[in-house]
């Protein structure tokens, strides 16, 4: 054995135990004894081993000058317990909900994080194994279900909504929990008739407060359209008829429009797979298909067609005064990432995340002359685009991305740098991560003196701590300007939201 | 023996099963209806059969129960509809003078008391229910297979759990 893969070994179980889990336990499960003895050698998987059924709680410790004016709650989420009763799940978006609060005061900073109580995890807790089917996992003797919300791991974003703070997950509903301790309230019902619909992770909360979202019935030929006042009181649901609708995951909002793209991903009809994700299948000669859709009255204001691709998320979009839609987004060729790559790397496999990986890629479409085309403006990998809150909707000035560049080759094999991108002036602001950290979806945001900064997390994951940078949104090269680290290693997360204040 | 022809104000089994894909998970809807005892046949050897109803959270509505005769092609007619009153936790009846048999259940929990199974916009029932044995598909209906007791001359129980 070399030195460094000594040293690796003595790293990875450095990083173990700050995740409280029995290191190389045998469980007789061969993915968890695969991924183990996989991180062995790829200690950066430390990120995707999973949390135990436990909650986090610490002060963090903050290097360089954290701003003053940068006050509230930046809450997170991602699948974060993996593993249960000695049995893996077979895809990363299976995992149960972590859902995370880093909370910056004059106090300083301090991190919490819990698993959301949701019905599945109750259930598999009394059971004290695996029991309900997950998006792309089995497990062994799956007990039956009634309904979709009894999967429901509530693990992929959250949004601070009224009073209350949302879990959201794909394709069923909110889960509520207390915005200050996490603790979990229970399953959102927005009104009678809407109870149990799909309600998906990815809402756009437009500048005045108005909500709205998008929920994606498989195989019904339907999508479910929101729209909650700035109160967060619902005012409109639609069940829109969509035939042969492909997966959405994400969605836009114009000033009156909202936009879907529909990518040719469906699941086989009569099929007997095991779990969704087998039952999907791409098929990469069909168009993705654009639907724009009025604000107004939500009907269908055009639909227009683009190549195969699978968008997991956008940026944003914005409208002119000639109607002439524009907007970007993190275009990938195909969904294997999601098929096959996320389900691999469950068992520490040597996952592709290149071939299929996402690249910036920006569109126009002209609703008059019935047009959407789309080009390439940065030659890259990118994905978890966002902009800041003041701009969803109109023209926005920038774009953040996280990306890698051609000639990055970080050890881990993921994205490895975060991006700001100048719209106006085509201008690159970079900085590139340490080989030893990966990091985690960034979010501009603006404080109430009008400074605007960008949050960072990240994982540390030769050392086995979790990190919060800042950065300034307007001079990113310049690395961060402050770094809260955290004394454990907390999942790799998905998507978050700031709450200034 | 009278037999109930109705089929209830429920999706139809085609509607149904792309409910059921929708979410990829069973989403099972039955067909009840107003239900009442009808009548049962006099049996030489008649059996007496326990309904059970477990999980019962409101005293609102009725509980509406329909028995099924299982055959060997699954479902067969229904031999008995009960209107329970509503009893937290737990209901039960009593169905004598049954023939020995194979028998299945499906409830209601018909909260508002208009006799139909309140449903979301997507036609997902939104009012309790349950079938016998606790029986659950995993991508469709619960099995209609999964829900049979075997009823001897000593009688038997049909019980089910509400799904709120
Ligand atoms: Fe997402």
């Amino acid at each position: 054995m070399k030195r460094r893969d000594v040293l690796q070994l003595a790293l990875t179980a450095a990083a173990l135990a700050p995740l409280g889990r029995l290191a190389f336990a045998a469980t007789g499960d061969a993915w968890e004894a695969a991924f183990l003895k996989a991180m062995a050698d790829e200690p950066w998987l430390l990120g995707y081993l999973g949390c135990d059924d436990r909650a986090f709680e610490a002060a963090a410790e903050v290097t360089g000058r954290w701003p003053a004016a940068l006050r509230g709650r930046l809450y997170r989420n991602g699948p974060g317990m993996h593993s249960f009763g000695g049995w893996r799940y077979r895809h990363l978006f299976d995992g149960d909900g972590l859902v995370q609060a880093w909370h910056f005061d004059a106090g300083g900073v301090n991190h919490q994080a819990r698993l959301v109580a949701t019905h599945k995890l109750e259930r598999e807790r009394a059971a004290g194994r695996r029991l309900l089917p997950g998006f792309g996992s089995l497990p062994p003797d799956a007990v039956g279900v009634t309904g979709v919300d009894d999967l429901n791991p509530a693990n992929i974003s959250v949004l601070p909504h009224g009073d209350r703070l949302l879990a959201l997950w794909e394709a069923g509903s909110a889960w509520a929990l207390n915005p200050q301790d996490l603790t979990t309230e229970g399953l959102v019902t927005f009104s009678a008739e809407t109870r149990g619909l799909p309600f998906s992770a990815h809402p756009r909360l437009e500048p005045d407060g108005t909500l709205w979202n998008f929920g994606y019935l498989a195989s019904a030929d339907k999508l479910v359209l929101w729209h909650f006042a700035p109160d967060a009181t619902l005012k409109r649901v639609k069940v829109l008829e969509v035939p042969r609708v492909g997966m959405p995951h994400d969605f836009m909002v114009t000033r009156h429009h909202l936009l879907l793209l529909l990518p040719p991903l469906y699941p086989e009809p009569g099929g007997d797979a095991d779990t969704l994700l087998d039952s999907l299948r791409w098929h990469p000669r069909e168009a993705t298909r654009v639907l724009v859709l009025r604000k107004a009255d939500l009907e269908v204001a055009g639909e227009m067609e683009l190549p195969a691709q699978w968008v997991f998320h956008y940026g944003n979009a914005w409208e002119d005064e000639a109607g002439v839609i524009r907007f970007d987004a993190a275009r990938a060729p195909d969904p294997l990432l999601m098929t096959e790559s996320f389900r691999e790397l469950m068992r520490g496999a040597d996952a592709d995340f290149t071939t299929s990986a996402a690249r910036p890629y920006r569109y126009r479409v002209d609703l008059r002359a019935g047009t959407a085309v789309e080009e390439p403006f940065a030659d890259m990998l990118g994905e978890f685009p966002s902009v800041l809150p003041r701009h969803v909707g109109s023209r926005h000035g920038e774009l953040v991305m996280l990306v890698r560049h051609a000639s990055d080759t970080p050890r881990h094999d993921g994205l490895d740098r975060v991006s700001v991108f100048d719209l106006e002036r085509e201008i690159e602001s970079s900085w590139r991560y340490p080989d030893t950290e990966i990091p985690e979806e960034h979010l501009p945001v603006e404080t109430a003196d009008g400074s605007r900064w960008l949050l960072g997390p990240a994982l540390d994951w030769a050392s086995g701590h979790s990190l919060l940078r800042v950065f300034r949104l307007d001079d990113v090269a310049a690395g961060p300007v402050a770094t809260a680290r955290l004394p454990y290693a907390v999942p790799l997360g998905l998507h978050g939201r700031f709450l200034a204040g | 023996m009278t037999r109930n022809e109705e089929t209830g104000q429920g999706l139809d089994d085609a509607t149904l099963a792309r409910a059921c894909r929708t979410a990829a998970v069973t989403v099972f809807v039955s067909t009840l209806l107003l239900l009442m005892l009808l009548h049962a046949a006099p049996a030489a050897h008649a059996a007496e059969v326990r309904v059970v109803i477990e999980d019962v959270r409101s005293t609102s509505g009725v509980l509406r129960v329909q028995v099924l005769t299982a055959t060997d092609a699954g479902e067969g007619p229904a031999v008995a509809q009960l209107m329970l009153p509503a009893v937290k936790p737990q209901v039960r009846a009593t169905l004598h003078d049954l023939e020995p048999g194979r028998y299945a259940a499906r409830v209601h929990h018909d909260l508002d008391g208009d006799g139909e199974m309140a449903t979301n916009l997507v036609g997902m029932p939104t009012e309790p229910w349950g079938v016998s044995n606790d029986a659950r598909g995993r991508f469709g209906p619960p099995p209609f297979k999964d829900m049979v007791v075997e009823v001897g001359v000593d009688g038997g129980e049909l019980r089910m759990t509400l799904v709120h």
